[in-house]
């Protein structure tokens, strides 16, 4: 008897997918990526490590481009949750590019997705908040100054989206991510710096999230 | 000069005239009940999904308009049968995957799959 709300709930009224679509989360890969050549790297300059789990926040914006395929920009940034070390210095890992998604609906309020992404990540090893004075007059300012490092990555995934109403969905995923940034190619100002640690981030990674659409 | 100031003259103000006696377009002729706007009309005859990417929000400000309006004067306006005819359609047409939607379907799960049995932890 106290599953027929549950049952009705599931099978019920809304049968709703969506051809415009904006959502937002968060995803962990897991197990953590491995830091420990560039964590070993800022031992040896007299920082602290940084922890190696990645949790970014994820937005994405979709169209049904072609029947049952939805085409996308897709963003991942740790901003909000940077991997900090001493001295102010954090590590901030995003990346963004296209989403291709294909979709199938069942029991009228579910939706399997399966798709893959393939994105430019960018690592930013960085101390904000400096303080700094012009010269002539000495005038005070603040400014950042840090290490960025370049990749590609390519993510693939499937996933179960639940309805909540015509406009509201909740969304789970899960896949794989391939992305490693090299031991060496860390630049500052766009030049080659003697900086070396290698980030390799390919680990299987877990999303929820809500999508809003039409 | 006197003569080309004056033709110039004229022209401008034959082409004012000629301009402001067009018909104006029905789509921006202006409107005071919302329920009677082109868009909800369009809504209404063609379907929601006929509906382009900037007309979703006019349609659902203009619902709301409409709707608030004909509560004002005491008539009732709905509009759920045409979000539900929306996703009847959206539905109907979701249950069959394509063959483009079936090759990335293939390409994603046979990816997912090898980099999740090749990865070491």
């Amino acid at each position: 008897m106290r599953l027929i709300p549950l049952i009705f709930l599931l099978l019920c009224c809304v049968s709703a997918q969506f051809r415009y679509s904006a959502g937002a989360g968060l995803a962990v890969t897991f197990p953590a990526p491995d830091m420990d050549e560039f964590n070993s790297t800022l031992d040896d300059s007299g920082l602290s490590k940084v922890s190696p789990y990645w949790i970014p926040t994820s937005f994405a914006v979709s169209v049904e481009a072609y029947p049952s395929v939805r085409l996308g920009y897709v963003r991942y940034s740790n901003g909000l949750l940077k991997n900090r070390s001493s001295q102010d210095w954090a590590l901030t890992v995003s990346m963004s590019g296209i989403s291709v998604e294909s979709f199938l609906v069942f029991l009228k309020r579910f939706e399997g997705t399966f798709g893959f992404e393939l994105m430019l990540a960018r690592a930013d090893f960085s101390q904000t908040e400096i303080s700094a004075e012009s010269s002539p007059f000495q005038l005070p300012t603040r400014t950042s100054v840090g290490i960025q490092h370049r990749s590609t990555a390519f993510a693939s995934w499937l996933g179960l989206k639940f309805y909540l109403n015509s406009f509201l969905a909740l969304e789970a995923t899960m896949g794989y991510l391939n992305l490693a940034f090299k031991g060496t190619g860390w630049k500052s100002g766009g030049q080659e710096t003697d900086v070396r640690g290698m980030i390799d981030m390919s680990r299987p990674v877990f999303g929820f999230g809500i999508v809003g659409g039409w | 000069m006197l003569m080309s100031y004056a033709v110039t003259s004229i022209m401008v103000c034959v082409s004012a005239a000629v301009v402001s006696a067009q018909t104006p377009d029905r789509t921006f002729a202006p409107t005071t009940d919302p329920c009677q706007h082109p868009v909800v009309i369009k809504a209404r005859t063609e379907g929601l999904n006929a509906l382009t990417f900037l007309e979703i929000p006019r349609f659902v400000y203009l619902s709301w308009s409409c709707q608030r309006t004909a509560k004002k004067e005491g008539r009732q306006v709905d509009f759920g049968d045409l979000y539900r005819e929306k996703w009847a359609e959206n539905y109907d047409k979701s249950q069959e995957i394509s063959g483009l939607g079936a090759t990335v379907l293939t390409v994603s799960v046979l990816i997912l799959v090898y980099s999740l049995v090749s990865f070491t932890p």
